[in-house]
């Protein structure tokens, strides 16, 4: 006979309770397996879709209200409408560090535009330059695009497949490509080749309900390449000080404000977890107490026979420890499982690539996030144990001890 | 030896202070099979319980083979307790978790044994005539076999004291002689034996006799005359 056989007659001995107490540490692990790993993932895939951009230096018009703007259509295609003058765009992409750039023209589609409900994103691109949009076309080549009178890419989220037509200001238009999911605002953007972009605004002027004001050449943004052994942020300085009027925003810095959109998110689900986890903890403290106090007869017998404290100290803590590992394992499993579903469902129907992390990674967390509530289960246990252990052998064998 | 000097247990209570024991001495030899009598509230189960290291007395010493129980850390007197003392409780505590055989090797778990310590719980309990019921559960036994469970429990460790408080409670009168024949051997081989009990007739088999009336103890010097 060992402590840890006995500690496991004694949980053996009530089964609700036992359960009880499994399920809540279960529950508790579970929404931390999970909460933490979409986190984690949905954090690596927007890092990773920002990485893949391309560019390392967005050129877009000076002023705070432009940067966050610019952030959010990059990041979630939220319309935005800013424009560089020709020669600034121009200037811009013509610095000596530059390897390659390629502008973009920024529109917002009307209200009653015939593609979609609200307001999308539309951006005019050339194909000629552009390293942005054509690594992720999943369908359709963008010279077809380009070369076809009326051709136009639509990010993975814009409900329009290849032979589609959606009119813009004025203009028809047929869906020659469609974009992989980046899990960035791409996934709801429109994207018009230049000829065909051009060709729009000046359509608008006669066709559309509200005319298009865009000089030509003017660009909202233009993506910049820099030429190996060139500091990107020495290169962004050279930019803001040779423009005047415009600001370089680094693809790190995208990738930072990303990270801090769903820290924020991130923080919220971590206090959610952290008020889940503390229930559990109290529920096992309170569960605990309750066998502890029943079994506060056979403790003081164990005591009475010259059992020291660590004895029921490791009697008490194995008996918790041993439902919440079983609880916790569960949970963990479910947890892990939960959020490789969730990953898979948001890589395939949200549009949230790589947002399912390695094996490895998960079988740490979980790992990690067991050891964690078995052994702050086990911890939660002693609180009742400790307050018999003061008393005399002879009150806790009366089980006067704890009421 | 047992040794208490002057032992002195105090309640508080709303009424004031409850001496539930009174500058309570007494001596007892090796092999000594020592009875207490007293009625109930008369201290003798508190007496016993400090005694047996089990209560920490408000004032006064106890000494057990030249240790002073109360003044040795509590990791020393549980040793003592796990080696040196077998307990009978009054309330026949018992894990209900453990099978009757498993009750009976119960110090087992603490200070584990030599191979053979499955065959001395079973003869214990054959003595105490539990032999036929060693793979039932506690709430299998009546309340005189969980008292008889206790008994074997108790010796099990072959205590060189046996402190034991209402032995046969709730025993019949066959059983209660069977485990005063027990107790009355094991004294024959030096353990020493303390029991405290409300019942005369017990007194027969001790060769002291303690009365304690109010939480006070004192020793009639004579057994023969008091079992007349």
């Amino acid at each position: 006979m060992s402590t840890y056989w006995l500690a496991l007659r004694q949980i053996r001995r009530n089964p609700v309770r036992t359960t009880l107490m499994a399920g809540g540490v279960a529950a508790a692990a579970a929404a931390t397996v999970a909460v933490a790993l979409m986190v984690a993932g949905a954090n690596r895939s927007v890092t990773k879709s920002v990485s893949r951009l391309g560019a390392d230096i967005m050129a877009v018009p000076s002023g705070e209200d432009v940067a966050r703007k610019f952030n959010e259509a990059l990041l979630s295609g939220k319309p935005a409408t800013f424009y560089l003058s020709p020669e600034q765009a121009r200037a811009a992409a013509t610095l000596p560090g530059v390897l390659q750039s390629s502008p973009q023209t920024f529109l917002e589609t009307l209200d009653n535009a015939r593609c979609c409900a609200g307001k999308f994103f539309v951006v005019g691109f050339d194909p000629q330059s552009d390293f942005t949009v054509s690594p992720w076309l999943r369908s359709g080549r963008i010279p077809d695009a380009a070369r076809a009178e009326n051709g136009i890419i639509v990010g993975d989220r814009i409900l329009l497949r290849e032979g589609d037509t959606a009119s813009f200001y004025g203009t028809e238009f047929e869906v020659s490509g469609v974009l992989a999911a980046t899990g960035t605002g791409m996934d709801w953007t429109i994207y018009l080749p230049e000829p065909q972009f051009s060709r729009m605004v000046a359509q608008s002027r006669g066709c559309a309900e509200r005319a298009l004001n865009i000089p030509a050449g003017a660009a909202s943004a233009v993506f910049i390449k820099a030429k190996p052994g060139i500091d990107s942020i020495d290169l962004a300085e050279q930019i803001e000080q040779a423009v005047p009027g415009v600001q370089a925003v680094l693809s790190s810095t995208l990738a930072r404000a990303a990270g801090r959109e769903l820290g924020g998110i991130a923080v919220a689900l971590a206090a959610g977890v952290a008020v889940l986890w503390l229930m559990a903890m109290l529920l096992t403290g309170v569960i605990f107490s309750q066998s502890v106090r029943e079994q506060q007869a056979e403790l003081g017998l164990l005591v009475a026979k010259g059992a020291d404290a660590a004895f029921i100290l490791r009697l008490v803590a194995a008996q918790c420890a041993m439902i919440a590992a079983v609880g916790a394992a569960f949970g963990c499993t479910a947890g892990a499982v939960a959020a490789a579903l969730a990953g898979n469902v948001l890589a395939s129907s949200a549009a949230v690539p790589d947002a399912l992390l390695p094996l490895p990674f998960i079988a740490l967390l979980a790992g990690a996030s067991f050891a964690l509530i078995s052994l702050s289960s086990a911890a939660a246990a002693l609180l009742p144990a400790l307050r018999l252990l003061k008393a005399e052998p002879c009150e806790a064998l009366r089980g006067e001890v704890i009421a | 030896m047992i040794a208490a000097v002057n032992v002195t247990k105090t309640y508080p209570a709303p009424s004031g202070a409850l001496h539930a024991v009174k500058s309570a001495s007494m001596t007892i030899a090796d092999g000594d099979f020592a009875a207490i009598l007293g009625r109930s509230g008369a201290g003798k189960s508190t007496l016993l319980a400090i005694i047996g290291g089990m209560l920490r007395p408000t004032s006064g010493s106890v000494w057990l083979d030249g240790v002073s129980l109360w003044e040795a850390d509590d990791r020393t007197r549980a040793a003592i307790r796990s080696r040196g003392i077998g307990f009978v409780f009054q309330n026949s505590a018992v894990i209900r978790s453990l099978s009757v055989l498993e009750n009976a090797m119960l110090a087992d778990i603490l200070a584990p044994a030599a191979s053979s310590s499955e065959e001395r719980a079973l003869e214990l309990l054959d003595c105490v005539g539990l032999g036929g019921k060693a793979r039932a559960f506690p709430h299998q036994l009546s309340g005189g076999e969980c008292r008889r469970l206790a008994i074997a429990s108790a010796l099990f460790p072959e205590p060189r004291v046996l402190l034991a408080d209402e032995p046969t409670g709730d025993l019949d009168a066959e059983m209660e002689t069977r485990i005063m024949r027990l107790f009355s051997r094991l004294s024959g081989r030096r353990t020493t034996v303390v029991i405290v009990t409300h019942n005369r007739d017990l007194t027969r088999y001790a060769n002291r006799v303690f009365e304690m009336d109010a939480g006070c103890l004192s020793e009639l010097p004579n057994v023969e005359e008091l079992v007349q």
